[in-house]
């Protein structure tokens, strides 16, 4: 019987198709860039910040100086905005009204998150008891009307206990704790089902503590939801600053908030429209904007969303 | 700026509408219905039409008699006043009115210890009716039914002007003791049992809601007009006013001391057709920054509990700076409306138009001079002197716009930051009596028109209205011998007195109020003095489509 000659092998290098290397956010700015209302938000808070970074260092009048000109003066080359009931310069108070905007809507943000992502983490990590009261708590915050507390806070941070200034601080400090309750659920959410997945098993056999699971684990999964909550707490927070300024009971005058600059021009709608006009615009376009940017990154970040 | 007092005159009847309803809105009701108890002036020019005294005051301020026949009987030591009522004077349910009714009144005010019950306080033994030792004040004496006197425990030349104010209208003694006590006020709540002298009674009215008020038939006085029927609303949105004003669901807005908002101002004001309907009528009212004159605890007077940087001799060009740092025309164009509110104070703390005005551009420290402000300031210390200040005022639209732009204008001429607090009415007023702030809003409506009523009551020591704690020991013995006068031999001193508020800048004049009136223009004779008094009978409403 003959015997079978060898099989030749022919001299193949094997290759193997190695995916494109992303991290969550490459892959979230590669899709948001698809996202042209995304975009659009984009540009317009990043004019938001420039026009507020510029306003700490120049307007074209002083910010609380009355009488540049005649009261109600409508749009001029002089004021492209016109002048306000006590003929301050619109543009130079939409500019200073920015700033506030920023530092409200990104002050609120991060002590939201502050508060609302340990809260969620343990919540969702330790589950049982801890997450029992702790979600009882965020229950029971539900349960109490945000905007009465957060009246009430003011009140009494600053007229009473004259704790803190009237001033930004204690506009954020009143909303963050009334509004943290949304990141800490969604976080907690988060917590839940991460825990249970097999990256974190491997961590914790890996004889990772609880700490590390947490902040190197489950954390850094959890951001993406994390950031478009954070990207909506914003616009809630600048319309909170407003609605208080505009009822009289937020910034103290002549602070340019846009909300205090809408009441104070709402009386005269009927004959000078400009002085309502400018701040409710500046207003709605920034809501809109961060609006559009957290719609996009929902979008970005929501892993059904991938094609 | 046009008066508008007194009757429409010039239109027979056949010009009157049919329906003679004079209906107007107000912001708050009426607070108090018993005269002896009222303090607002709200109440005080509704019920100017209900009840009535001795005396009034006429369109230029002159008093003039009422009830009484003429002028007083003034004994040779100036102690006791005779007044003559009368005889034909009727409560509209038909009681006669003697001089016992006013014996009763004016002792059951002092009884009562209203507001303003220390008008009666020159008479003698009002201390022991106030204190409730006794129930009559011993210097008042009835002559015969239509004759009494009230002697005064010392000479008092403002207390014949006292005479016509709202404290010692006439009450009926039948019907007030007949619903209870004589201090008690429930009768006047009660149209039915709310009696009084005027050419108008009340017929109906639902507190918060409205008043409803009828004139009296037969009246006394003969003629009521031609109103046949007042209807007042409360309505606490102006703007809500103003839309049914505009739907011609009122004759007019403006009476009892209401106002516009000043946005709705600028426009009836700026259109040729709608500032027909406005009218601007000058108003008995100073508006001041108040400074703080404590030196140190009890330091000038009792009130004090620490020192203030603007007190004394020391704190004198830190005043002036800040008045100077003042340019108030474009405080009255902004805090003002356009100046349809008030009008710049150049003639010292007493009104233009009152006896004791020093006349215009009299004030030096109430011209604008950014120089000589930032001068002073240096000489004072610089800003570093001032510190954080803060100034204070009771919340409303008017005082809110008042102290921004004072504090736009400190910032912007004196380098100084000024921040603006407002509190509640009550608050402020309780605080600022106990002389708590460094800077404050201050104002003043006159009572009546005599300067007493400014410096009893504002700049002597411990005067109960001051906010200030001032004390001058001139100004004190000064008023002391102007009050004792005639204010025919006295009105020389009160402006000389008036001088030394002004040449020590007691107090940073800012303007003078004008009070505001829309009323249709088939709606004449609406309009008042400059204390407010607004007669309906008045009024005429003459046809309209």
């Amino acid at each position: 019987m003959a015997q079978a000659a060898p099989v030749a092998q022919p001299d193949v290098e094997l290759t193997y198709e190695i995916p494109e290397q992303v991290t969550l956010l490459s892959d979230a700015w590669r899709r948001i860039r698809r996202n042209r209302l995304a975009l659009v938000g984009g540009g317009v808070i990043i004019v938001l910040l420039i026009v507020a970074l510029i306003s700490m260092v120049w307007t074209p009048y002083p910010t609380w100086l009355q009488a540049v000109g005649p009261t109600y003066q409508p749009p001029s080359p002089a004021h492209p905005l016109g002048l306000d009931n006590a003929g301050r310069d619109i543009l130079s108070r939409i500019m200073g009204g920015a700033l506030i905007t920023v530092q409200v809507g990104i002050g609120s943000a991060i002590i939201v998150s502050l508060i609302g992502i340990p809260l969620g983490l343990l919540a969702g990590f330790y589950r049982g008891k801890v997450d029992t009261a702790i979600s009882f708590v965020i229950n029971i915050w539900y349960g109490i009307p945000d905007l009465l507390v957060a009246l009430i806070l003011v009140f009494v941070l600053s007229d009473a206990l004259h704790l803190i200034p009237r001033g930004v601080l204690v506009i954020v400090i009143a909303f963050s704790l009334t509004r943290w309750m949304d990141v800490a659920r969604l976080v907690r959410g988060q917590a839940l089902a991460l825990r249970e997945r097999e990256f974190v098993e491997a961590a914790r056999m890996a004889g990772a503590r609880d700490y590390a699971l947490l902040v190197r684990h489950i954390f850094p999964n959890a951001l993406g939801p994390i950031i478009v909550q954070a990207t909506f707490a914003i616009p809630a927070a600048v319309l909170f600053e407003a609605f208080l300024s505009f009822l009289g009971l937020g910034l103290p005058p002549p602070t340019p908030s846009w909300g205090a600059m809408a009441s104070d021009g709402y009386h005269g709608m009927d004959f000078a429209p400009h002085i309502v006009l400018a701040p409710t615009i500046a207003l709605s376009i920034t809501l809109m904007a961060f609006n559009w940017l957290g719609d996009g990154l929902r979008d970005a970040f929501d892993p059904r969303m991938r094609r | 700026m046009v008066a508008a007092c007194g009757g429409g005159g010039g239109n027979n009847s056949s010009n009157l509408a049919a329906d003679q309803t004079l209906s107007f809105p107000m912001v708050d009701d009426v607070g108090n219905t018993d005269p002896a108890h009222m303090s607002a002036a709200v109440d005080i020019d509704i019920f100017r039409n209900s009840y009535s005294g001795l005396y009034k005051f006429d369109d230029q301020l002159n008093e003039v008699p009422d009830i009484a026949t003429g002028a007083p009987t003034v004994s040779t030591d100036g102690l006791t006043y005779t007044y003559k009522i009368k005889q034909n004077v009727k409560f509209w349910n038909g009681d006669p009115v003697k001089a016992d009714d006013f014996i009763f009144s004016w002792n059951r005010a002092a009884a009562i210890q209203g507001d303003y019950a220390s008008l009666l306080q020159p008479v003698q033994g009002y201390d022991d009716v106030a204190a409730g030792k006794a129930t009559q004040m011993t210097g008042l004496k009835k002559v015969d039914d239509y004759t009494f006197s009230a002697t005064l425990t010392a000479p008092a030349g403002y207390w014949y002007t006292e005479n016509a104010l709202w404290t010692l209208w006439v009450v009926d003694q039948k019907v007030v003791l007949a619903a209870g006590k004589a201090t008690d006020s429930t009768w006047a709540d009660n149209p039915a049992t709310a009696v009084g002298t005027g050419q108008f009674k009340m017929t109906a009215r639902t507190p918060k809601q409205s008043l409803d008020f009828a004139p009296v038939p037969n009246w006394y006085g003969g003629s009521t007009g031609t109103i046949t029927k007042v209807h007042i609303e409360i309505v606490a949105d102006q703007k809500a006013q103003l839309t049914k004003y505009e739907s011609g669901g009122y004759s007019l807005i403006g009476f009892a001391n209401q106002s516009l908002t000043p946005e709705d101002v600028i426009r009836y004001n700026s259109d040729s057709q709608l500032k027909k309907q406005l009218t601007l009528q000058p108003s008995a009212r100073t508006s001041w920054i108040g400074f703080n004159f404590c030196t140190g605890k009890a330091q000038p007077t009792k009130s004090c509990t620490t020192s203030s940087v603007f007190a004394g001799d020391a704190g004198k060009p830190l005043r002036e700076a800040f008045s100077l740092a003042i340019d108030r025309d474009q405080l009255i164009d902004i805090a003002c409306s356009k100046g349809t509110a008030c009008v710049k104070a150049t003639g010292g703390v007493i009104t233009k138009g009152l006896k004791g005005y020093l006349g215009d551009n009299t004030d030096p420290w109430a011209k604008f001079d950014k120089a000589q402000a930032q001068q002073l300031l240096q000489s004072a210390g610089g800003a570093a002197k001032v510190g954080n200040l803060t100034y204070t005022y009771n919340a409303n639209a008017q005082n809110k716009a008042v102290c921004d732009n004072l504090a736009s204008q400190w910032k912007a001429n004196l380098g100084v930051t000024v921040q603006c607090a407002s509190t509640d009415r009550a608050s402020f007023f309780n605080a600022r009596t106990k002389c708590a702030y460094p800077i404050f809003r201050h104002s003043w409506g006159a009572d009546y028109d005599h300067p007493q009523d400014w410096f009893d009551f504002l700049f002597v020591t411990d005067a109960g209205s001051s906010g200030s704690c001032y004390s001058n020991p001139q100004i004190d013995s000064m008023e002391k011998d102007a009050n004792q006068k005639p204010l025919s031999n006295s009105l020389d001193t009160y402006k000389a007195m008036n001088k030394i508020l002004v040449d020590n800048c007691v107090t940073g004049n800012l303007f003078y109020g004008i009070q505001q009136y829309l009323v249709h223009p088939y709606v004449q004779g609406a309009g008042g003095n400059a204390l407010y008094d607004n007669y309906w009978a008045d009024v005429k409403i003459l046809q309209h489509s």
